[in-house]
């Protein structure tokens, strides 16, 4: 479906992205990376938005760049805020769906059946200004699918979105994927991209630094060190105990009784400092993690990108 | 062939409408109608004035008062135009709805095409109301003109305009993007109105503002408010008289051409998204 070969693409002397291998059959993907790691140039280059600077792009076959015809089998749902104060969300997606070629009668047709699909028929005929972030989310995502594309791309769908809206946006993409319709959907946040079960790509600083199964890419976090900070009674009795117990990257002791360590073993660490506080030998006021998922996920592959951290799947406790 | 002729006009005509829906805004409504209005206000005090005036200054003004209302109705209609037709391209990067239109087979070039359509109709409807309020105007202070025929060519002429400038500032949109508007109206002082009144320089026939000239002089005489050795004058400095269907001819090829030449590249250049610039 989609080939890059050795594809980089540079804004003037700024890399966008860098020397991108990659081919992806029909299929669910989840394309992961931090803000401003290069997802969103790289769906472009895909969607021949973008022409590379080195390299070939293969869209179903053929180069994207000069073949707008090929934009007919993708529906894309950018991740940019649309705009569009005075205009109900039927007649934006029925202009949408009229951009493919469909007449008026048909694209009507096509787009009150994508804003049902989405649950967006009792706003459909209200000036969009008079939507919520999620409801203007819920147009985006209909505009996409309305002319019913067999690649469908979604640039940070969940941005914005409630904890309701979150889950029916899962909800809809599962059901997706149950058509035997391809999907790329493009995240920063781990746990919302792994609701729809994809393979992943990993890409940061414009690299794709990894690819593979959920499972494949929970194996890389949990070899990852994670960062502890524990307030006790007994900081130095603490650290000798975990030192003890688990192999711990770095130790560090602050100035208002707090420990700082660095281990790949937490779960150990933290069944150690349990059976400490169970024991009555410390008296445990605070533990708190500073990790976030995906931030510990692309630091480790930076340092296995760059040599500075050997992949070891079997480390994890 | 056909299907897709037929697939791009459908594309252009819902952009057309699409975009004539989404300034349904009383700011917009209000800046047409402060256009349109401009004009003939603008003319009825200038005539008042001359009127209760006893210089010499007034009679020619009166004289003078279809050259006034071309030159009012001019400056609203190549206005309007920079406002609507400049920004093709930059309004919908700067809006962040250009990928969203731009990932269409039929995206790119209905944009291009259906905001020209929307420009157009915009800028002659203003046209068609100034014309006719100012007609009335210079026919209630100057009875000797004959308003039917004045009306018929003002509007001939300004059709032509709009198209030509329309196109002329699509172009200047898809170009140069950013700073699209202040190209336009460099164009219009450096290009269009200096290089057109250099004397008997052969690149003002390559301006809009000259042909139209050509067609304002065969169809009112619009540049003559004191016929006397005015003609002879000017034809010692703009050169000798074509007919003027080729006049007409010249600036539709012009539109077609420039229209032709925005879809080429509209089509093909890469216009990177305000998060990526």
């Amino acid at each position: 479906m989609i080939q890059l070969e050795n594809v980089s693409k540079l804004y003037k002397t700024v890399i966008g992205v860098n020397e991108i291998n990659v081919e992806l059959g029909e299929g669910i993907y989840g394309l992961l990376g931090p803000n401003g790691s290069g997802k969103t140039t790289l769906i472009n280059l895909i969607l021949g938005q973008l022409k590379p600077t080195l390299g070939t792009v293969r869209l179903f076959g053929q180069n994207p760049w000069r073949q707008s015809q090929l934009l007919r089998r993708v529906g894309l749902c950018p991740s940019l805020e649309v705009n569009y104060p005075l205009v109900t969300g039927l007649d934006w997606v029925t202009y949408m769906v009229e951009l493919h070629g469909f007449n008026f009668a048909a694209a009507k047709r096509r787009a009150k059946d994508a804003l049902a699909a989405v649950k967006l028929t009792d706003a459909m005929n209200r000036p969009m200004r008079n939507y919520s972030l999620g409801m203007r989310q819920r147009a985006k995502i209909a505009q996409a699918i309305a002319h019913d594309p067999d690649l469908l791309i979604l640039d940070e769908p969940f941005s914005g979105l409630d904890p309701v809206g979150r889950h029916e946006m899962s909800q809809y993409l599962n059901k997706w994927a149950t058509k035997g319709k391809s999907l790329i959907l493009a995240s920063h946040i781990l746990h919302e991209v792994e609701a729809v079960k994809p393979s992943f790509l990993l890409i940061s600083g414009g690299r794709l630094l990894a690819s593979g199964s959920p499972a494949e890419v929970r194996s890389i976090l949990t070899s990852a060190p994670s960062r502890l900070v524990i307030g006790s009674s007994d900081s130095k009795q603490l650290a000798s105990k975990l030192i003890a117990d688990c192999q711990i990257d770095s130790l560090e002791f602050t100035d208002n009784d707090q420990l700082i360590i660095t281990t790949r073993q937490s779960r150990t660490a933290l069944e150690t400092i349990t059976r400490l506080a169970a024991s009555g030998q410390i008296v445990v006021s605070e533990i708190s993690s500073t990790d976030d998922s995906l931030k510990t996920l692309f630091s480790t592959l930076m340092k296995i990108h760059r040599g500075e951290l050997e992949y070891h799947p079997q480390a994890s406790s | 062939m056909i299907g897709s002729i037929a697939k791009l006009w459908r594309g252009a005509a819902a952009t057309c409408v699409f975009e004539l829906r989404r300034s349904m805004s009383a700011q917009r409504i209000s800046v047409t109608a402060g256009l349109a209005l401009f004009p003939p206000a603008m003319l009825s005090l200038l005539l008042f004035g001359a009127k209760i005036s006893n210089a010499d200054g007034g009679a020619q003004m009166i004289d003078s008062a279809q050259f006034l209302a071309i030159f009012l109705i001019a400056l609203v209609l190549l206005l309007g135009l920079l406002l609507w037709a400049t920004p093709n391209v930059y309004s919908e990067l700067e809006g962040k709805s250009w990928l969203f239109i731009a990932c269409r087979p039929h995206g790119r070039t209905s944009i291009f095409l259906g905001k020209f359509m929307a420009s157009v109709l915009v800028s002659l409807a203003i046209c068609f109301i100034a014309i006719s309020l100012c007609v009335l105007v210079i026919h209630h202070n100057n009875e000797t003109i004959e308003p039917i025929k004045l009306w018929l060519a003002m509007n001939f002429v300004y059709l032509l305009a709009t198209l030509a400038y329309a196109a002329v500032f699509s172009l200047i949109g898809v170009v140069f993007v950013k700073r699209a508007m202040v190209v336009g109206a460099g164009f219009l002082i450096g290009f269009d109105v200096f290089l057109a009144s250099l004397p008997g320089a052969l690149i003002n026939r390559f301006t809009v503002r000259h042909h139209l000239q050509e067609i304002g002089i065969a169809t009112m005489g619009w540049f003559f408010p004191t016929p006397a050795g005015s003609e002879s004058e000017y034809r010692f400095i703009y050169g000798q008289v074509w007919p003027t269907w080729i006049h007409v001819t010249l600036l539709l090829a012009a539109t077609i051409f420039l229209l032709v030449a925005g879809v080429k590249v509209i089509s093909y250049r890469e216009y990177a998204t305000s998060d990526q610039r």
